[in-house]
């Protein structure tokens, strides 16, 4: 009996093993068309994505509950205990603001006066939309979060994700109750920025640290750090002039590092705002004659 | 209803438990805590669950498994698809090549191993990551996590041992 068993182990053995091994070539020839179809921009890819996304949603908003309360007492907490001081912060704080507050009053009566002479062109209000983030950065390799807001909520691909302190990403794919946003840290986020008063052209790259670098940026641009950064509007991605962040450092060989103004450890909700500009590039590309935008 | 098909649904329902457990380890790994800066070095956990399960119960944990796992984790997390599930095959042909002496061996001996296995696991994704995007990639979140999750492994290697006693005997 033993012998028989053992006579059918010795064929049964190797099958097995070479069966385990052509799945793992199988599933690796899979993994490798996956990346490629990822990397080509495989549109399927991005509609499975946003489905899943989709899908897992509403169970990561009931996750999230628990933490939402336990963070909002930790907080309250807090601001019971700093309330004396924080008040104090918040008086000088408020009477700094309203010296700007004059200043921005003047200003905008200046622009606007200019802005008649020079017979420019209204400037359109966005479509606001905001969202609460249910799916946090995953891990080390990529910064992107998963919004409660989709196609339905009118929340499109390409709009700009903000914080109350400035530009936080970008919406990279759009389900219909939920949407990724590619923050401005991700490896693969491109923003086209000006620098400084002097408005230096630039493009921003991001590289999976807190501080994105500055890339493309003329020979002769003069950065000190603590220049503001926004948005140059350039390509159409975005509008001009959103707020993006401030020259953190500049080293040798031109390496300079930004510091957004969002703060990543603290951010909750999205805004996200839609200036039409994708219906713009569309009329625009229709009445050249090219095919749609890609 | 006969009882032996409540009994073969609750089968089903242990055989299950590796791949459920896997699933929301995942998703509660990227339920946002509202801790600062948390997020970006948070512990890989179907790291440690894909070694747990694949070398104690193999029969639950077969490669496709594995392989489904990394493609929903690679979809919710947003990064770009395939590299995780590239990355963990190659993490279980390593942990079968060692499968024989790891069964056997004592904790201290395990966690080492592991240690070993997910740090080469992340930096492999390191370089992928470098390959496929322009511009290289910051590698001290990739250290931390590195660090993160042999940390925390203890812990729930130890979670995973009680679930194998009191739910998947004999």
């Amino acid at each position: 009996m033993s012998k028989r068993v053992g006579a059918i182990s010795h064929v049964t053995t190797p099958v097995r093993a070479w069966l385990q091994g052509s799945a793992y070539a199988v599933l690796l020839v899979f993994a490798i068309t996956l990346i490629v179809l990822a990397k080509t921009g495989n549109p399927g890819v991005e509609r499975i994505r946003s489905a899943v996304t989709d899908g897992a949603a509403p169970l990561m908003e009931l996750a999230t509950r628990p933490v939402v309360v336990i963070s909002d007492t930790i907080e309250t907490a807090q601001n019971y205990v700093a309330l004396k001081s924080e008040n104090e912060e918040l008086r000088r704080q408020n009477e700094a603001l309203k010296r700007w507050q004059l200043v921005a009053v003047k200003l905008e009566g200046e622009n606007a006066a200019l802005r008649d002479v020079l017979n420019v062109a209204g400037e359109s209000k966005p479509d606001v939309v905001t969202a609460r983030i249910v799916a946090d950065q995953g891990g080390a390799f990529v910064r992107s979060v998963a919004i409660s807001a989709g196609s339905l909520d009118g929340v499109r691909k390409g709009q700009a994700a903000m914080t109350g302190l400035g530009l936080a990403g970008r919406v990279s794919e759009v389900g219909r109750h939920s949407a990724r946003v590619v923050l401005l840290t991700d490896i693969s986020s491109r923003v086209p920025v000006f620098v400084g008063k002097a408005r230096y052209r630039a493009m921003m790259v991001g590289n999976n640290s807190p501080f994105p670098a500055l890339l493309y940026l003329d020979q002769d641009a003069s950065i000190i750090p603590g220049d503001t950064i926004y948005t140059s509007g350039h390509g159409g991605g975005f509008a001009q002039g959103l707020p993006v962040g401030v020259v953190h450092s500049v080293a040798e060989k031109k390496a300079i590092k930004v510091r957004p103004f969002a703060d990543w450890g603290q951010i909750e909700f999205l805004r996200l705002e839609d200036y039409n500009l994708a219906e713009n590039l569309d009329v625009l590309y229709r009445d050249s004659g090219a095919g749609e935008p890609q | 209803m006969s009882p032996s098909f409540w009994q073969r649904i609750d089968g089903v329902a242990r055989a299950a438990c590796p791949f459920t457990i896997s699933l929301l380890l995942i998703i509660l790994a990227l339920v946002p805590l509202q801790i600062p800066h948390l997020a970006t070095i948070m512990p890989s956990l179907l790291l440690i669950s894909v070694f747990y399960w694949s070398l104690y119960r193999p029969d639950l944990m077969p490669v496709w498994a594995v392989f489904v796992l990394a493609v929903i984790q690679d979809l919710l997390s947003g990064s770009l698809l395939g590299v995780v599930p590239f990355i963990l095959l190659f993490f279980c042909i390593a942990l079968n090549g060692q499968r024989r002496l790891l069964v056997h061996a004592s904790f201290l001996m395990l966690w080492i191993s592991f240690s070993v296995l997910s740090s080469l696991a992340l930096a492999l994704q390191w370089c992928l990551i470098f390959i496929l995007e322009t511009g290289t990639p910051d590698y001290r979140p990739v250290l931390f996590q590195s660090l993160t999750t042999i940390a925390v492994y203890p812990a729930f290697s130890w979670m995973f041992v009680l679930i194998q006693r009191s739910l998947l005997k004999g």
